[in-house]
């Protein structure tokens, strides 16, 4: 410290000198700041500037590193430009008119050091044209004239080469960025090996915290597929996912009849930007019937929570037509951008050797148009979205049916991005209680009653309440996440268990449980113990 | 034939000889063609010019008579009647609806006036047939969409107020010009504070709403930045004009829903971490660069038409390149340069259905959902087209303003 | 040296030179801290989402179909997919060039016309098609016009050699078989014959000073060749006619239904912009001209063939360079249709690979270099037009 300390001034103080004396300024310490302003100026600007770049961000080490690139960078033309002349002493005249405009030969004074002067000459034709003139109009505006072409010599190189305005200045500005970006370029090279933290300060909140702190959770829904996410024509989202995403606010802000609006939101995206919007924090949490990959869990940087729907996909096609899938060889299939159903019915249909030809639309609704038009012979997507959807589309193409073969595994799970391991157990941990629940038989009608007294522990740890033994209030169960361990109780007086969330939703379109019934029921939906 | 009636007194200068009057000579005038003559003429030429006639009118009446058929007998316009509110203004909430109306009450005065100080009432015979036939044909139509009284008092007050606004534009005259125009500057902050104060997030702003608070956004922002760009680039500083020539090439070199992607996707990226904005800002940004660089170069354009003299009087007046700049040039080039800077502002308007493309819910998005909902599927014909026709009608009435004021300010005539 | 005059300079902070290369230096070190902080940001990001910035990807196996373009597999690159995307880009960007070339020749001559209901439609045309945003037109022309065109088993057809339905249109071709080679010579053989032929009716209209049709001959002549070399072969080309299939047409020249729709919509709108560069051109060549090609007894057909039109072309060649652009740079609008064009296909490799920005690098720079393309081909025409003199 105290080294540095000791050598700043030094530097900036030779920094200064040399500027002045390039310039032709009074210089000198030992002068009043009036006598000598370009002097002292220089100093207060590498000051300022040395402070500023403290601010934005830079290194004072890298600065350090950056001015000795400059003067290493700066010494080869420097030197060069001493050289060249000192090459030329023998010939010690220069051609071309004076400003006077006399011809004529004239000697260099060769009494004064040769590199000094010349290196003086350099400075001032980097900054000045050759043999330009500076007036001063009435108004005190300096500017200057170029002299006819003919009178701008060079006499630097030894021969003649005209460099007007625009060459001095390129070459100051290009040697000046030259400068900066070398270094610049150096300096980001370090900082991505090394500390990529230095200009890079992490997110300190957690969105937790900002879910908390905002009072309202958004999440991102479907609004196209009947019994997951679908707009009435009052212009309400209600649906399967929907009904997660009130659970979850339910936990988050402790209330047992969580409101559009006041506690949560639901916002319709599209398949194909859902995750760019979930990266950037268009919503916190994605429910929208989204299959759980493992490439989504990687590149695309999404935690998946517990699945609340096992699914799979298939085909929908007219019965009169089709009768198997075979039958489709060659046909035209209408698939939804942006979802996995393209890549698994390319796989499926090249493992059988038949061929078809892909129609990409956006959404359920532009391939309706597309499908009752013939534009496309077949329907391809989640087998849940495709039954939801059957009911309102046979009423203007009759006969249809969904083919049996499953093309796929389609886990659809509630996703949150990556990086706040509180959020995402709070979201997991809501559905599994949920799921849970029913497995443990408490519902929405008798909740409140379990609440005042469990009938069995399972339930009691479930609902985060403390058995009472005899006289003495045990603790409840708290399995030590962000909410309050008394969630489940809200989550489940708002939407009710796994059973009746499905009931509500999807029951009436036609879906069975199937897979999606209790592991103890022939299904694989199995829950994380609350211990 | 002698001098062609009387001089006034004062302008009498004595007696002229007889021999040494001078001999008007004035073009016959021709008497206006009747129908008969006009159609030779103009129809029946030639015989290539006849055969063409029966053509193209056979064409024309073939399609004239289906579209007629098709406006006013088949098609089944239920679906726009149902989805009128969200075709002008999508998810907005009802009870802040009147926000909408006092932008558009203020609106409507506010272009009433400007066409009142800019133009001179249309006298032509054509133009007042023309008129009535407009007018015949909007009430009409809104008779047939509209049901609720409330929204038909509302229209009448707009079109009051708008009319309110052509009369007292002319009779003030010249002297609004410039409280116009810091008017206009005005607008979009005062229509962006009254649309969202209160309540109302940007999300819920849709439809045709949607189209024009963007393409006034584009507009606004894209001015300035443009003439700085335009400005930079013919700056004498190598580093600023080379960036800005490579800046303006980049950007006319690739499509505008390239860029609107690039700021969907990549933008936030490029951010600092937490830092991000709606979707619907990045997508004003992303169009506002796009636009600007157009500006610059129009303004190129007419940076160059300023004759050269200008500059070196400037010089040799002693201003600044800045002065320069601002009071000799960019008055003059921004005159030359109006034409083409309004046929941009029209195409940055009609550029705003791009948004669609992206699932913003903007006037040609909401169309294509209310054909593909399951009480009006099929009806696309129907759910489309007054869509284009609201589009074709702004652009086009701004055109066609835009080419009279043009007239009358004189400018391109030097 | 220079004299004492010449050191009276200004000092420094209102030297202009000095303030140049100061703001100059101040400027790029702007720019250079905002690109840093943005391309720091971009690998922080990247690297957040376990992504890199190369473009190895590339590489990778698709997965994903596409339904139209030069051949491709799922299981070929996404570096494949995107040149699919690509040509199919460049199909729709030359056709469309070609096409609404012609149009806007012809409606820009119609504005011009004597005839009024001719100009009138002409006007019509222009004024509804310029004012009406693009992508509302190509989505009108494929939802209201193409899906509506009937299924492909109750399909439009003519005699049996051309088809339209909703699965696309299809026309009869020409198969070439063996002997094709040999016929290609007597193909060129025939074009040197015509060429021949025209310099002789050159000479002859020269000397005669008659206008024979120097076209119709030298077509002559090259049809005889080409049918006398045609016969000589053994008739290599036979028919290829498209069958209607259950699904889809097989055989003959097919286009989609996407394409058509896409090719309407460009074509009609940047049709109606080159109307009006015509029209403006036509007009900009100086009256003057025009009266003297009357005077000389020209009919209005050949003042406009031999002496307006090709001034006023020449005028046209900047603006119509922009419109070319325009075009090309509107074909992106089909991500709306579903034609598997570059942005469309990017759209879906950025869905599976999730490496957006390399993916927007990669198609701006295409774009890119198209536009630098087309825009060096007429900047060629340009300067080989007005070589020959000016109008």
């Amino acid at each position: 410290m105290g080294t540095g300390l000791l050598a700043i001034p030094t530097l900036a103080g030779s920094a200064t000198y040399a500027v002045s004396e390039a310039f032709g300024w009074t210089e000198g310490l030992g002068r009043k700041p009036r006598e000598a302003p370009g002097f002292y100026g220089v100093i207060g600007v590498a000051m300022l500037v040395g402070l500023t770049l403290n601010f934005v961000g830079f290194d004072p080490i890298q600065a350090l590193y950056l001015s000795a690139i400059l003067n290493g960078l700066a010494a080869p033309p420097l030197v060069l430009l001493m050289l060249i002349p000192v090459q030329l002493r023998g010939r010690g005249e220069t051609t071309g008119r004076d400003a006077l405009g006399r011809t004529g030969r004239r000697h260099l004074p060769g009494d004064v050091a040769l590199g000094d002067r010349l290196s003086r000459v350099a400075a001032e034709r980097l900054t000045h044209p050759v043999g330009g003139v500076e007036h001063r109009d009435m108004h005190g505006h300096g500017f200057a004239f170029r002299k006819r072409r003919e009178d701008t010599r060079c006499i630097l190189y030894g021969k003649e080469t005209d460099m007007g305005i625009r060459r001095s200045n390129l070459f100051g500005a290009l040697l000046l960025s030259l400068v900066i970006v070398t270094s610049a370029c150096t300096r980001g090279e370090e900082d991505g090996n090394g500390d990529g933290g230095t200009a890079q300060p992490a997110p300190t909140e957690s969105l937790l915290q900002t879910i908390t702190d905002r009072g309202v959770l958004r999440c991102g829904v479907n609004n196209t597929v009947p019994g997951f996410g679908f707009e009435t024509a009052e212009g309400q989202i209600e649906g399967f996912d929907v009904d997660f995403c009130k659970a979850f606010a339910a936990a988050m802000f402790g209330t047992p009849s969580p409101e559009e609006g006041t506690h949560y939101e639901l916002i319709p995206i599209d398949a194909d930007a859902r995750f760019n919007a979930l990266r950037a924090g268009e919503f916190d949490v994605l429910v929208r019937n989204t299959t759980w990959t493992s490439s989504r869990d990687g590149a695309e940087g999404v935690s998946f929570a517990h699945p609340n729907f096992y699914d799979g996909q298939a085909i929908l096609a007219p019965e009169d037509d089709f009768a198997s899938l075979e039958d489709l060889d060659g046909a035209n299939i209408c698939v939804t951008t942006g979802t996995t159903t393209e890549l698994n019915l390319a796989d499926y249909f090249a493992s059988r050797d038949l061929d078809f030809e892909p129609i990409v639309l956006e959404d359920y609704e532009v391939i309706f148009e597309a499908f009752r038009q013939n534009r496309c012979d077949a329907v391809t997507g989640d087998r849940s979205a495709l039954a939801g959807l059957l009911p309102l589309w046979e009423e203007d193409v009759p006969n249809l049916t969904i083919f049996e073969d499953v093309i796929s595994k389609e886990p659809l799970a509630p996703g949150v991005l990556d990086g706040d391991d509180e959020w995402f157990d709070v979201v997991n941990m809501v559905v599994n209680g949920i799921i849970l629940a029913e497995e443990l038989g408490v519902t929405s009608e008798n909740v409140a009653q379990e609440i005042e007294g469990p009938s069995d522990p399972f339930i009691g740890a479930l609902l985060g309440v403390p058995v009472q033994e005899g006289e003495e209030l045990g603790l409840g169960f708290d399995p030590g996440l962000a909410v309050d361990p008394t969630f489940m109780q809200n989550v489940l007086q708002a939407v009710g268990n796994y059973g009746e969330i499905f009931e509500r939703n999807l029951t009436p379109l036609g879906h069975e449980r199937g897979i999606n019934a209790l592991w103890t029921d022939g299904g694989i939906q199995y829950a994380i113990p609350f211990r | 034939m002698n001098g062609g009636g009387a001089l006034p007194g004062d302008l009498e200068r004595g007696v002229i000889a007889a021999g040494e009057e001078p001999v008007v000579e004035v073009a016959p005038r021709r008497p206006p063609l009747t129908p008969n003559e006009w159609i030779r003429r103009n129809l029946f030429s030639s015989w290539f010019n006849g055969v063409l006639t029966i053509v193209s009118g056979a064409l024309v009446l073939f399609i004239g008579f289906r579209l007629l058929r098709f406006v006013f007998v088949s098609a089944d316009w239920t679906v726009l009647k149902a989805n009128l509110r969200v075709y002008m203004v999508g998810r907005f909430p009802q009870e802040d609806i009147w926000r909408v109306w006092a932008v558009a009450f203020f609106l409507a005065m506010l272009v009433g006036v400007s066409r009142g100080v800019l133009l001179p009432p249309s006298r032509t015979r054509r133009g007042a047939y023309v008129r009535a036939v407009v007018a015949v044909v909007a009430v009409g139509a809104l008779v047939y969409l509209v049901e609720s009284l409330l929204v038909w008092l509302l229209l009448a007050i707009a079109a009051a107020l708008f009319a309110g606004g052509v009369a007292a534009g002319r009779r003030l005259g010249r002297r609004l010009v410039r409280p116009i125009l810091i008017a206009w500057l005005l607008a979009f902050p005062v229509v962006v504070v009254l649309l969202s104060f209160g309540d109302v997030g940007a999300d819920r702003w849709g439809g045709m709403l949607l189209n024009v608070i963007v393409a006034v956004a584009v507009i606004a922002l894209s001015f300035p930045i443009g003439i700085l760009l335009g400005l930079g680039r013919r700056s004498s500083l190598p580093a600023v004009s080379w960036f800005c020539v490579g800046f303006i090439e980049l950007i006319r070199g690739v499509p505008l829903l390239t860029l609107l992607i690039f700021g969907r996707f990549v933008l936030i990226l490029l951010l600092p971490p937490g830092l991000t904005f709606a979707q619907l800002v990045r997508a004003i940004l992303m169009f506002t660069l796009f636009s600007s660089a157009y500006v610059a170069e129009i303004l190129r354009g007419g940076l160059q038409g300023v004759p050269e003299g200008q500059y070196e009087a400037a010089r040799a007046l002693g201003l600044s390149t800045t002065r320069t700049m601002a009071l000799v040039a960019l008055p003059q080039a921004l005159r030359s340069t109006i034409p083409p800077m309004i046929g941009h502002f029209i195409s940055v308007f009609k550029d705003t259905s791009l948004l669609a493309a992206l699932s913003f819910s903007d006037l040609l998005f909401t169309a294509r959902r209310a054909s593909q909902s399951f009480e009006f599927v099929g009806h696309q014909a129907e759910a489309l087209l007054p869509a284009a026709f609201l589009f074709w009608v702004i652009a086009f009435s701004i055109s066609r303003w835009s080419q009279r004021v043009e007239t009358r300010l004189g400018v391109g005539e030097r | 040296m220079a004299a004492a005059a010449n050191r009276a300079r200004p000092p420094l902070w209102r030297n202009v030179r000095f303030l140049r290369i100061l703001g100059q230096a101040i400027f790029v070190l702007l720019l250079v801290i905002v690109a840093r902080e943005a391309v720091l940001n971009l690998g922080f990001g990247v690297e957040r989402q376990n992504l890199d910035l190369s473009f190895d990807f590339l590489r990778q196996r698709a997965g994903f179909a596409i339904k139209e373009g030069i051949a491709y597999s799922p299981n070929e690159s996404f570096f494949r997919a995107f040149l699919v995307g690509v040509a199919n880009t460049i199909r729709v960007a030359l056709v469309g060039i070609a096409l609404a070339t012609v149009l806007g020749l012809v409606m820009g001559v119609a504005r011009l016309s004597t005839n009024w209901l001719v100009r009138r439609i002409g006007q019509v045309y222009v004024e509804i098609v310029r004012n009406t945003p693009v992508l509302v037109q190509i989505i009108f022309w494929y939802v209201a016009v193409i899906l509506a065109l009937p299924v492909i088993e109750g399909g439009l057809s003519l005699w049996d050699l051309a088809f339209v339905s909703n699965r696309g249109t299809a026309v009869a071709w020409f198969r070439l078989e063996e002997g094709a080679g040999a016929w290609s010579l007597f193909l060129l053989a025939g074009a040197a014959v015509g060429a021949l032929v025209v310099r002789r009716r050159t000479k002859i209209n020269e000397r005669t000073g008659r206008l024979t049709p120097r076209v119709a001959w030298a077509a002559g002549a090259f049809l005889v060749v080409a049918g006398v070399g045609f016969l000589l072969t053994g008739t290599p080309v036979a028919g290829d006619v498209p069958e209607v299939g259950r699904f889809g047409y097989t055989g003959g020249v097919q286009v989609s239904p996407e394409y058509t729709a896409l090719l309407l919509g460009l074509v009609i709108y940047t049709g109606a912009f080159i109307a009006e560069i015509v029209r403006g051109s036509i007009q900009a060549v100086p009256r003057g001209q025009k009266e003297a090609a009357e005077a000389l007894g020209l009919t209005a057909r050949q003042q406009l063939r031999l002496v307006v039109l090709p001034q006023a072309l020449r005028i046209a060649i900047p603006p119509l360079n922009s419109q070319y652009l325009n075009l090309t740079k509107n074909s992106s609008l089909a991500l709306a249709i579903g034609y598997p064009e570059i942005v469309s296909v990017s759209n879906t490799i950025i869905n599976q690979a999730a490496r957006a920005t390399q993916m927007l690098l990669l198609v701006m720079a295409t774009y890119l270099l198209m536009s630098l393309t087309i825009s060096a081909v007429m900047n060629a025409l340009n300067r080989a037009v007005t070589r020959r003199g000016q109008a």
